[in-house]
């Protein structure tokens, strides 16, 4: 896990060089999206606030393989709690790649992918900083695209905070109904801890996700393409979900979420993505339990 | 000297003589089975064919393979046509058919462009092109392309009804009845067109 710093930050240049070099024509097909997500606390003792913003490139070529470069900023205001007020600035780097296969026998395409982390912040004490995770994934979805079936492998590292290793496992199912206007997601978050002294007391954590998306007819109310509603039930702690190149290395223990997400498509090439969440923490090192509220909202352009 | 030059001759003759009969029989037998719905066992007469590089029967029997439904090997043996000729409108319009049963839209754009940088007008491109942009849902493009086809294939239905979805996707409900009426004066009974039409 140590040299997997080393070896990802090459790769993560190679992939900038290229991306400079893609030229998005027929073959290829580069998206970024942009986003930003201010946020605050409830009944938190210590947290005030927070503001994150990403910026993601993504490149594909034709239906055979893709790259994607992430960024993510995050600064998360502490109240004065007897040392003063300070900040937590953190540098999130990702990458991700991924290869398909398309097989007659299962009838559909399965996708090969790993995602790698690499975190750096000014915690004051340390623990979260030098935060390295990798992530391997095998996905399959049938043809009529209307069944989907993952399973991903999470290891996290936290060099600073005694070693210890965060053990995700995560299997996901998702399947279309109505015509594929609707789809519907369960993803279990399994997470064991090297060292429960590390990690809130907290051995093994089970969460389950649940996510429906509805696509709407064209000429909805307020143009929107679609929206989803997402839940999150059960516990986790140091969590890492992929599909947003999020690791969550500053999180107390999450006990639940709730979000609304609603989808535009004002143009064939761009995507708004805006939600409004909410999600529940307890500090259990000194029995803090407090609510995040957040706004996302993120630009996609498919050039 | 035991053979002597009209005996060779002879010999020559009998041997291409009996290569092409054979050669035909290989391809009789293939037709016929195939005809009959036999198309695994008519894949497997040209095979050894196919396997000797011969460009007709790559594409033979990768169209053999696809209506088995065995698109990975049906694209494989696609491919090698097309990289044994890559001029031929053949090989890249019919790699679009395993590469459309796999609902590989971006691949099934790239070769239907690639046949019509050879050959603008080429209708089963253009189709195979829509077809692409719908399964990409790329309404925009697809309205425009499909409008410009029209106005060259002015007495098609298949293209219209691409552009009445596109219009309807966009929104636009009077112009996917105007181009789902111009449908059903080609294609009277058309369930689509007529359903769309009695909905809106």
């Amino acid at each position: 896990m140590k040299n997997f710093k080393r070896s990802l930050l090459p790769a993560l240049a190679l992939s900038s060089v290229m991306a400079t070099n893609v030229n998005a024509g027929e073959d290829w097909y580069v998206s970024t999206t942009l986003s930003a997500m201010p946020g605050m606390y409830t009944g938190s003792v210590e947290r005030d606030s927070l503001f994150s913003g990403s910026l993601i490139l993504n490149a594909d070529y034709l239906d055979s393989f893709s790259f994607a470069m992430a960024y993510n900023n995050t600064a998360i205001a502490f109240k004065d709690t007897g040392a003063g007020t300070f900040e937590i600035a953190q540098d999130a780097f990702a990458g991700r790649l991924q290869y398909h296969f398309f097989t007659d026998m299962l009838g559909g395409k399965v996708t090969a992918q790993v995602v790698g982390h690499i975190i750096s912040n000014d915690d004051p004490t340390g623990l979260t900083d030098e935060v390295t995770v990798i992530a391997p994934k095998l996905a399959y979805i049938n043809y009529d695209q209307d069944l989907y079936l993952d399973v991903e492998y999470t290891e996290s590292y936290y060099p600073n905070n005694g070693d210890l290793t965060m053990t995700q496992i995560t299997p996901s199912i998702g399947f279309g109904f109505n015509q594929n206007a609707d789809w519907l997601r369960i993803k279990a978050y399994l997470i064991t801890s090297s060292d429960k002294n590390l990690s809130q007391g907290e051995e093994s954590l089970n969460s389950v996700d649940i996510k429906w998306t509805h696509w709407l007819a064209p000429g909805a109310t307020l143009g929107l393409d679609s929206f989803f509603i997402d839940v999150l039930a059960g516990k986790r702690i140091f969590a890492v979900d992929n599909d947003a190149f999020t690791v969550y290395n500053l999180a107390d223990v999450q006990q639940g979420s709730v979000l609304l997400g609603l989808g535009w498509k004002p143009g064939e090439s761009v995507d708004i993505t805006a939600i409004a969440g909410v999600e529940n923490y307890e500090n259990k090192l000194i029995g803090n339990v407090y609510n995040q509220q957040y706004l996302y909202v993120s630009l996609t352009k498919s050039w | 000297m035991m053979f002597n030059k009209k005996n060779i001759l002879v010999l020559i003759l009998l041997f291409v003589a009996t290569a092409s009969h054979a050669g035909s029989s290989v391809w009789e037998q293939s037709y016929q089975l195939a005809a009959a719905g036999k198309y695994e066992q008519a894949a497997e007469v040209i095979e050894p064919v196919a396997d000797s590089g011969n460009e007709y029967a790559l594409l033979r029997y990768a169209y053999l393979m696809y209506l088995m439904g065995e698109n990975g090997d049906s694209i494989s043996y696609y491919r090698k046509a097309i990289e044994k000729n890559p001029d031929s409108i053949d090989a890249k319009l019919g790699i679009t058919l395993p590469l459309i049963a796999q609902k590989r839209w971006r691949q099934v754009k790239s070769y239907s462009l690639q046949v019509l940088r050879l050959s603008r007008w080429n209708y089963t491109a253009h189709v195979r092109l829509m077809v692409a942009e719908e399964g990409l849902r790329k309404w925009d493009a697809l309205a425009e392309h499909a409008a410009q086809v029209a106005k060259a294939y002015p007495t098609d239905g298949t293209v219209l009804v691409y552009l009445a979805r596109a219009r309807a996707w966009q929104g636009d409900v009077s112009a996917a009845k105007a181009a789902y009426r111009k449908v059903l004066v080609r294609l009277p009974a058309h369930v689509e067109a007529k359903n769309y039409l009695k909905n809106n």
